[in-house]
């Protein structure tokens, strides 16, 4: 029987609470050469993807901006085009909100990306409702929580025709309740035609979105039972579309580290993490949890107690992930650092850092990511160095050529467009 | 025995100099005596004299030239050596030192007419580089004897135009990148990169911010400003868009503001019916305003790095911009960090008195003047601009279609030189926008790259510090108010 075979997508180690900003090798975040560097080692290691995530507005702690974490980034659509006369045949994925943007603009600006790159395009459809993102475009937070997905199906719509429309340049009409547009579609035909589609929500809604539209998933879910149970759904979902199981590509979100010996990467691994949450970073995190500010917590001392909670603050804002339940959320973490005995910073570290199934020599984590990948539980991974521009270099320098040897990996490029290269199943 | 040839600074009324133009009129008005009816007297104005130079060998005077302002024009007059001088390259000298008199003044094209039958002259300025030129100011019109040329005497600034439209079918991606790595090439400082994000029929377009951007990849001179219309745009992702662009190019980033006015945009955007043309100059200057803040809501090093505070940022240094008008609002900061140039130079085109001209003379670093003879178009936007206390870069267009020759004209190249150093001269502008193809900037540039890597160095523009950042004295003073 044929090796199902693995994808890879190289997320840029750029505005994230994983990238490690504080050693000597870490670089900049917004220099193209930094971009340039880390495309073209991700291509080099015949990846699928290049993953650009989005940036609409500075994050924020207790109504100010967050100053602990890596920010500053490029415009996703600029940077890209960047890239695609850099680079020859990686996908290039744009990570754009069908909240603030205009059909017509953005799907001639996808096609303008395709066009450049000769077939490359990606779109990594998000959506928000979020006023806080609001605050710096024209609709401000215009728009109900509940409708998110709806206008992002509609926007898809709209754009999908657009696209389909290129090759006769016929004006386009689409009416719905979210759009009013008769365009005549700007770009030219492209390679593509459509680019190819990702999503990253895994809430119900995002799941439909993707198995009615995507090419690939982005999920959060890189091992245990939470990844399978995805990876099955997503398939039933595809099933009752009427798409094939294969047709979209789950790709969850991991970081890595490679050692030589397995203690060896476990110890880095355990080290970045410790990076990944400076004491400024820990304190940062109880106070979100506990809901107001610890001016003079000593982190290498314990949590502060329950009784400290202040219910229904909201200090953090412009991240996905946040606190709904405060108290419990708190009773959990004492909980742990008393079972454990572990420091306030030592138990944010455990409950903060992503705990990734790929820390091993290159064999072992080939090895894994061999075994996730046959055992369907995915199709691949969406890699998230810590290290910017060169932390993927290793992986692609070891692990790759495990995974040729393993025959499940792509020894040299195949068809001609992205969407070719992801549907490919057989070796 | 070497002679010295001295060139010393004189008056015009200075009796050696009246002298030589005494004798110059006698060996000149002969050649000519067949036509005397047909010559204008003309009196000058000593007021409109530069300088006037005199030149001596071995301490003797020998001969004369002068520097005269006519209108918008600096002409070398009353260039004459007695026979005694000549032979021994004093009229060169001469020629030399007016040119250097010249560019002390800061003119940036030097002119001079002569009569066709002064045949010698005509050799002389030709050996020296002066191109033949279509008779200027004054002798406008006069192609029957007069013989006019002009000199640069500094590089031009000179963009280039890449249209936007490629006939649906055809490989815009080709054309467009291969058009502005010709202008690349032939020295071009700019590249006007231009949009329309709903062509006509039987068009397609590509969007210019990201086909600049792809350009910087492959060129490493040109200066890339894409057109990005702001009508039914978000100001937020525009304004980052030209950012990252900067970055993108090393500094190499422009922007040509446009509006959208026609009833089909607006149906293809479908978010606001179309403006009047008033109210959509109005906006666009709200959001040239805004993209400014945005540029500069970083400081530059806001990035700290502090290890030991933990502290990627010092965000007292990044700031909101608080923007809010009647068509949009936004909080800020931007995403991106200040980029190379801090500041990016806006483009506006003004082809008459209207809206365009008011933003521009508020908002823009950079005016493109259409028309053919911008001169007095130049001049109200400069005026414009002045009442806001403010200076702007003008282009004017050059069409390599309509140049208007000299009647001594050598080469089509040449001319197209020529009339683009007439133009700029004419209009008093920082430089010109060649319409035509990368042939016609490499016939003004020839192949030269000018000094500066940044746009805003080669249009003379210094790079501003964030306007968000506190002076010293000024943080004190307030420090000082609150603790009353």
């Amino acid at each position: 029987m044929t090796k199902r075979q693995v994808h890879f997508g190289a997320h840029f180690p750029g505005v994230n609470a994983t990238t490690i900003w504080s050693r000597p090798e870490s670089g900049s975040q917004i220099a193209p050469e930094s971009f340039t560097h880390f495309a073209q080692t991700a291509e080099r290691g015949l990846m699928d993807l290049l993953f650009l995530a989005e940036g609409l507005r500075l994050r924020e702690h207790a109504g100010q901006i967050h100053d602990l974490d890596v920010v500053g980034r490029p415009d996703t659509l600029v940077q890209l085009a960047l890239l695609a006369r850099q680079t020859e045949r990686i996908g290039l994925v744009a990570t754009l909100n069908s909240t603030f943007n205009e059909p017509v603009e953005l799907a001639r600006q996808l096609a303008t990306l395709d066009a450049l790159s000769n077939g490359r395009a990606a779109w990594n459809i998000v959506t928000s409702h979020d006023a806080f993102f609001g605050a710096n475009f024209r609709r401000g937070g215009y728009l109900e929580h509940a409708d998110r997905y709806e206008r992002a199906r509609a926007f898809a719509d709209a754009a999908f025709k657009l696209w389909d429309a290129a090759g006769t340049g016929s004006e386009v009409r689409h009416v719905d309740r979210f759009f009013d547009i008769a365009a005549r579609p700007g770009a030219p035909a492209t390679p593509q035609g459509r680019p190819v589609i990702l999503q990253s929500g895994v809430s119900e809604d995002g799941r439909e979105t993707a198995a009615r539209y995507a090419d690939a998933i982005f999920s959060p879910f890189a091992a245990g039972p939470k990844a399978e149970e995805f990876a099955a759904d997503v398939r039933a979902r595809l099933v009752a579309n009427g798409r094939d199981e294969d047709a979209l590509k789950i790709l969850p979100g991991a970081t890595f580290v490679l050692g030589d010996t397995r203690a060896e990467a476990e110890e880095q691994a355990r080290e970045d993490q410790w990076a990944q949450v400076s004491p400024a970073t820990a304190v940062r995190h109880i106070e979100s949890v506990w809901g107001r500010r610890f001016d003079d917590l000593d982190v290498d001392g314990p949590l502060p107690p329950l009784s400290d909670v202040v219910e229904g603050v909201e200090l953090t804002a412009g991240r996905a992930s946040h606190h709904t339940d405060q108290r419990s959320r708190a009773a959990e973490l004492i909980e742990r650092a008393e079972a454990g005995g572990l420091s306030a910073r030592a138990v944010v570290v455990a409950t903060t850092t992503r705990q990734s199934p790929l820390v091993g020599t290159p064999a072992e984590v080939a090895a894994t990511i061999d075994e996730r990948v046959q055992s369907r539980v995915c199709d691949g991974f969406m890699l998230i160095p810590s290290i910017t521009p060169t932390g993927l270099d290793r992986f692609v320098d070891e692990v790759i050529p495990e995974l040729q040897n393993r025959g499940v990996y792509r020894t040299e490029w195949e068809g001609q467009t992205l969407r070719d290269r992801l549907g490919s199943v057989a070796a | 025995m070497t002679t010295r040839v001295e060139i010393e600074r004189a008056h015009w009324d200075d009796p050696r100099v009246v002298r030589f133009r005494e004798l110059m009129d006698a060996e000149v008005q002969p050649l000519y005596a067949d036509l005397r009816d047909e010559i204008p007297r003309v009196v000058v104005d000593p007021a409109t004299i530069l300088a006037t130079l005199v030149a001596t060998v071995d301490g003797e005077a020998v001969g004369t030239a002068a520097l005269k302002q006519s209108g918008p024009f600096v002409e070398v007059k009353r260039v004459f050596v007695l026979e005694k001088g000549r032979r021994l390259g004093v009229a060169r000298a001469l020629m030399a030192a007016a040119e250097r008199e010249a560019e002390a003044l800061g003119v940036r094209e030097l002119f001079l007419q002569t009569g066709k039958r002064q045949e010698q002259a005509m050799a002389l300025y030709e050996r020296e580089g002066w191109l033949p030129v279509a008779p200027y100011g004054p002798f406008e019109g006069d192609t029957t004897l007069s013989r006019c040329y002009v000199k640069p005497l500094t590089r031009p600034f000179v963009a280039g135009v890449v249209a936007a439209e490629t006939p649906r079918g055809d490989d815009a991606v080709g054309r467009v990148l291969g058009e502005i790595e010709a202008l690349d090439a032939a020295g071009a400082d700019l590249a006007i990169i231009e949009d329309d994000p709903v062509p006509p029929a039987g068009s397609a377009t590509l969007d210019a911010p990201m086909v600049a951007a792809a350009a910087a990849a492959t060129t490493t001179h040109v200066a890339l400003a894409p057109r990005v219309r702001v009508t039914h745009t978000e100001p937020f992702h525009v304004s980052k868009g030209i950012q990252t662009l900067d970055w993108a190019a090393a500094g190499r980033a422009g922007w040509v503001v446009g509006v959208s006015l026609t009833d089909e945009e607006a149906r293809a955007f479908g978010r606001r019916p179309a403006p009047a043309e008033d109210e959509a100059w109005q906006e666009a200057e709200a959001v040239i305003d805004a993209s400014r803040r945005l540029w500069d809501s970083w400081e530059d090093g806001a990035e700290i790095r502090d290890v030991a505070t933990g502290r990627f940022i010092d965000r007292d240094r990044v700031h909101y911009v608080d923007v809010e008008t009647r068509w949009f609002s936004i909080k800020g900061p931007s995403i991106v960090p200040r980029s190379p140039q801090g500041q990016i130079p806006v483009i506006v085109d003004v082809a008459g008195d209207g809206p365009a001209l008011a933003a521009a003379a508020r908002e823009a670093d950079v005016v493109r003047v259409a028309g053919d003879r911008p001169r007095e178009l130049a001049a109200r936007v400069r005026a414009a601009a002045e009442a806001e206390g403010r200076r702007v870069a003008i282009l004017v267009e050059v069409d390599p279609e309509r140049v208007v020759r000299a009647p001594h004209a050598r080469s089509d190249e040449e001319q197209l030189a020529a009339w683009a150093a007439f133009l700029r001269a004419e209009a008093g502008a920082d430089g010109v926008v060649v319409t035509g193809s990368a042939d016609a900037v490499r016939a003004i540039v020839g192949d030269q790259h000018a000094a500066g890597t940044t746009l805003r160095e080669r249009l003379g523009l210094a790079r501003p510090a964030s306007r968000y950042e506190a002076a010293p004295e000024l943080v004190s003073a307030a420090a000082e108010g609150e603790s009353r």
